[in-house]
């Protein structure tokens, strides 16, 4: 009677809940293992399969009894917001709790008005950009859950104060991969805003899961701030109703297929836009996602930076059409340029490397950000294979930062000199991530290509290029003084002989894996997955318009992997012969390890140590400017939705 | 441009390239020698070098130099193809950044003191160069309607006419590239200094050979770079060269080099306010052209 799609849909979206509630009632560690094997296998397959599908033909499907679970999912909704404002009592937290009332309010009102009216004629759809989100969170979320079984072994082991809240800690990332399939499954646009809650909800909890101070106040930060977005989202939403239309606004197929003039709708986009931007950690949001540092690695790299974040800039992309041509888009390109920029160049000030990593998630979905809001086709292309790029390479940057701060504890960049010899496969993988966050001809520059060509062609596209110029230039410099630091000759004793869990090497390998087969199947993203996605939905769209996928070129760039990899093989097999001599210490007193020897007989080790740039690049050089601009950039935003002004 | 004419471009390139880069290197040193009341080496004196550090005792830091400077190499010759043989401006300015990314890796290698601060300024010359290449690469996008440099030679619009501020910002770039004073932030042809030899230091032997013919590359794929912008006047960018070349050697005598913050500042601001704003003003007007 169910259609294979939607049993597929219903998969997802159940079997995670399901199995949190599972994890959060076992106890003992082997179920646990057992538990999070198999229902990661069955998402992987589900979601698999319902790609393969969506690929063949776009799906939409209906179910009968929707009324019945919206009204479930609004209780959902109210007990997330009781949850955060019984909390913010709790910790005395005033901002969250005021925001969580007028969120509560909100959504009491939104019900209310909308009441007979919600009614979508799709309930799910899913088409060529729904795809690459589920593949991202099927296969990229189980297997940083599945990584999360080893490394909180060790995180108990190393952090022995934090009560071990492994039940609670596993069933919420499990529900949080529920939710996202939700944001990315659903047509309406209130269980899409259920989902977005319930994402808030399980960032907020999973950033506090040390509860120490330090994370209890970045926790309540991230959740005040997020909630401003869903504020957003929720008024978005109560002004749609107010729109006559012959389509029901309330779904993203409504929105997407609006007869009159997009200048009617600028209001909820600039509200949506803002939702989004919350969400996306961008400026001048930013502080939430470095502050969410704090949470056990596998958070950092699920939450903050593969999947939740990317939700914003998902919505964004998703309403990508409806931004092309409207100022509300080009000002929020313009933030997320902004954004990108500012970003990058804080970056550069840090040394712990999940902060690096944080901000370098927050520059990259400010780009996405840029070409969602440019809004043309070229843009699209170039917003989707960011994000799936990024995606990939993040979530295994993460890991690996995650299994070596174990390993030689420390996360500090200026500890993993020489790490290719001390960790030589962890840091293999690294190396392999951080290429593939800039270097040519791995794919994110494939992708900076893509908006730099569509940023050629955008309004006030002067501008933009010349940030992204600049901002590429920052991540230039914060990459390969990364980069340079793991290629090091070892001044320092290799570590102890350390073993990887299964649990973790596993994740680490494949991502390493993916993040090279998108490198070099990115002309079959191109042309297979986006092309047919932007025909749906620009009536005049030209798929090969852009160069960047004219034949001369993709071969140049293949050509360039191919001396990579002839490189590679010539540094595994190549002959090694010659003499390694101590460098070059001005002559006197030098020993032949390399180090000074002092007057009184002391060895000296000569100690080196990476550029950064504080005075120029540092957050209290930088932060606050950027506020301002940002504030004020979300200021015009608003006004000129409210103004409704087209190009 | 078809295959077979492009790989005879490509071969040709890869044989007269270094030897031009060499000559320029040669005569460099020789009229620096005379501006300095030397006389100076014999002008051929960096190819006897180079064949004299091939010979050399295979040495090194970190053994990955060898595969790392080969990279530096390889890429940068690469890059040098793209570009003669009409390929596409952007993947070039990838190659070359990917490229020094080689070097960089190379002296990080060696994990000493001067070798990683020859580094870090190398990374920081990069960094300071890319914005330049990426305004070039979308200002010949904006006359020709492509990233490909056979398309700007089948434009009416002239680089120098239409880009004159893009032209500035790169030909500081050049003189930050080729390490003359008083950008020799991350090297220079003198050790007698602080930085020692800087990004080179650690080098020998062969890995320092194949540096240095990477930098013959280098020199002719930045002057073929300032040569693009004479599409339609070749003749008068030879004088061009020539005024730029004998400029670039004055300056390299007069100034004292400057500390890196003032090169990122100096190129940064000339970068901002001519390159940046030509292309603004391109925007604005170039519709009018």
């Amino acid at each position: 009677m169910y259609s294979p799609e939607l049993i597929a849909i219903l998969i997802l979206l159940l079997v995670p809940v399901c199995a949190a509630i599972l994890l959060a009632v076992c106890k003992p560690d082997i179920i646990r293992n057992i538990l999070v094997g198999i229902s990661s296998v069955i998402i992987i397959g589900t979601s698999l399969f319902l790609a393969w599908n969506a690929w063949l033909a776009p799906i939409s499907v209906t179910i009968e009894n929707a009324e019945w679970i919206s009204t479930l999912l609004f209780i959902v909704e109210l007990a997330i917001s009781l949850v955060i404002l019984g909390l913010s009592l709790k910790y005395r937290k005033v901002l969250p709790m005021i925001l969580a009332s007028v969120q509560l309010v909100l959504l009491i009102i939104l019900e209310v008005y909308s009441a007979g009216r919600t009614h979508v004629s799709q309930t799910f759809v899913v088409n060529d950009l729904s795809l690459v989100m589920i593949l991202i969170i099927g296969i990229i979320g189980t297997l940083i859950c599945v990584y999360a079984l080893g490394y909180m072994k060790d995180y108990h082991n190393h952090q022995t104060g934090v009560p071990n809240r492994k039940r609670y800690f596993f069933a919420l990332m499990f529900l949080f991969l529920s939710a996202m399939f939700g944001i990315v499954l659903s047509n309406s646009l209130m269980w899409i805003l259920c989902a977005w809650e319930i994402t808030t909800l399980c960032s907020f909890l999973l950033i506090g899961y040390s509860k120490t101070p330090e994370a209890v106040t970045n926790s309540f930060r991230a959740v005040w701030m997020n909630i401003i977005g869903g504020i957003a989202f929720t008024l978005a939403l109560i002004y749609l109703l107010y729109i006559p239309s012959p389509v029901n606004l309330l779904s993203v197929t409504g929105m997407l297929s609006y007869p009159g003039s997009a200048a009617a709708l600028t209001i909820p986009l600039a509200l949506i836009a803002l939702a989004g931007l919350t969400k996306a950690a961008q400026m001048p949001f930013s502080t939430w996602l470095t502050g969410a540092m704090v949470a056990p690695t596998p958070v950092s790299a699920l939450l903050h930076s593969s999947t939740m974040v990317k939700a914003g800039v998902y919505i964004l992309v998703l309403f990508a059409p409806l931004f092309a041509h409207t100022w509300v888009g080009v000002i929020l390109a313009l933030i997320g340029a902004f954004t990108f920029l500012a970003t990058s160049a804080l970056a550069i000030s840090q040394s712990n490397a999940k902060k690096v990593l944080a901000y370098s998630t927050i520059a990259n979905l400010g780009l996405i950000t840029a070409c969602a809001g440019i809004g043309t086709p070229e843009a699209v292309t170039a917003a989707i294979l960011l994000i799936i790029f990024h995606a990939v390479a993040k979530a295994l940057l993460f890991l690996c930062v995650g299994a070596v701060e174990h390993k030689i504890g420390s996360k500090d960049i200026e500890d993993m000199d020489g790490l290719l010899v001390r960790l030589p496969l962890l840091a293999t993988m690294m190396i392999i991530g951080i290429c593939g966050m800039y270097l040519a001809p791995f794919g994110m520059l494939i992708s900076k290509w893509a908006a730099l060509e569509a940023f050629l062609t955008a309004p006030l596209g002067v501008v933009f290029v010349s940030i992204l110029a600049f901002g590429s230039a920052f991540t230039i410099f914060f990459w390969t003084k990364w980069l340079g630091k793991l290629f090091m000759r070892m001044n320092k004793p290799p570590a102890e002989k350390v073993t990887l869990h299964f649990s973790e090497k596993l994740p680490v390998v494949v991502l390493g894996v993916l993040v090279i087969a998108c490198c070099i199947g990115f002309p079959a993203i191109v042309f297979g997955v986006i092309n047919p996605y932007l025909d749906t939905h620009y009536p005049f769209f030209v798929p090969g318009g852009m160069e960047l996928f004219s034949f001369d070129n993709v071969a140049m760039i293949g050509l360039m992997g191919i001396i990579i990899v002839l490189l590679v093989l010539g540094a595994l097999f190549g002959s090694k012969a010659g003499k390694t001599l101590p460098p070059y210490l001005s002559g006197c007193a030098v020993d032949r390890e390399g180090r000074f020897l002092g007057s009184l007989g002391v060895y000296k080790e000569a100690q080196t140590s990476n550029y950064y740039l504080e005075e120029y690049c540092g957050e209290a050089k930088l932060l606050k400017p950027s506020w301002v601009i940002s504030i004020i950039l979300i200021i015009i935003m608003l006004g000129i939705g409210i103004l409704g002004v087209m190009i | 441009m078809n295959v077979l004419l492009a790989i005879i471009v490509a071969i040709a390139f890869v044989i007269i390239a270094p030897l031009l880069g060499g000559l320029f290197m040669g005569c460099d040193r020789v009229l620096t020698a005379r501006m300095q009341s030397r006389v100076g080496p014999p002008i051929l004196q960096p190819f006897y070098d180079v064949a004299k550090l091939w010979h050399k005792e295979k040495a090194f830091n970190n053994p990955v130099e060898t595969i790392f400077t080969t990279a530096y190499l390889v890429l940068m010759v690469l890059s040098g193809v793209m570009f003669t043989t009409g390929g596409n401006i952007l993947l070039m300015v990838f190659a070359l950044a990917l490229a020094h990314t080689f070097l960089i890796l190379a002296a990080y290698a060696a994990n000493a003191p001067f070798s990683h601060i020859g580094a870090e300024r190398e990374l920081l010359s990069v960094m300071i160069t890319e914005p330049v290449l990426i305004l070039i690469a979308a200002g010949f996008y904006m006359i020709s309607g492509s990233f490909q440099v056979i398309d700007l030679f089948k434009t009416d619009g002239s680089g120098i006419i239409l880009l004159p501020g893009i032209f500035v910002a790169l030909c500081f770039v050049i003189l930050l590239r080729l390490r003359k004073s008083p950008y020799d932030i991350s090297t220079s042809e003198h050790a007698h200094q602080e930085l020692v030899k800087g990004v080179t230091t650690s080098f020998s032997g062969r890995n320092l050979a194949k540096v240095e013919i990477a930098h013959w590359f280098e020199i002719v794929i930045l002057v073929s770079l300032a040569i693009l912008f004479f599409t339609h006047l070749l003749v008068f960018s030879a004088i061009m060269i020539i005024v730029c070349f004998s400029l670039l050697l004055i300056i390299d005598n007069v100034f004292p080099r400057v500390t890196w913050k003032m090169t990122m500042k100096s190129i940064w601001l000339i970068t901002l306010f001519l390159g940046v704003l030509n292309l603004v003003l391109l925007g604005i007007f170039g519709v009018l052209l």
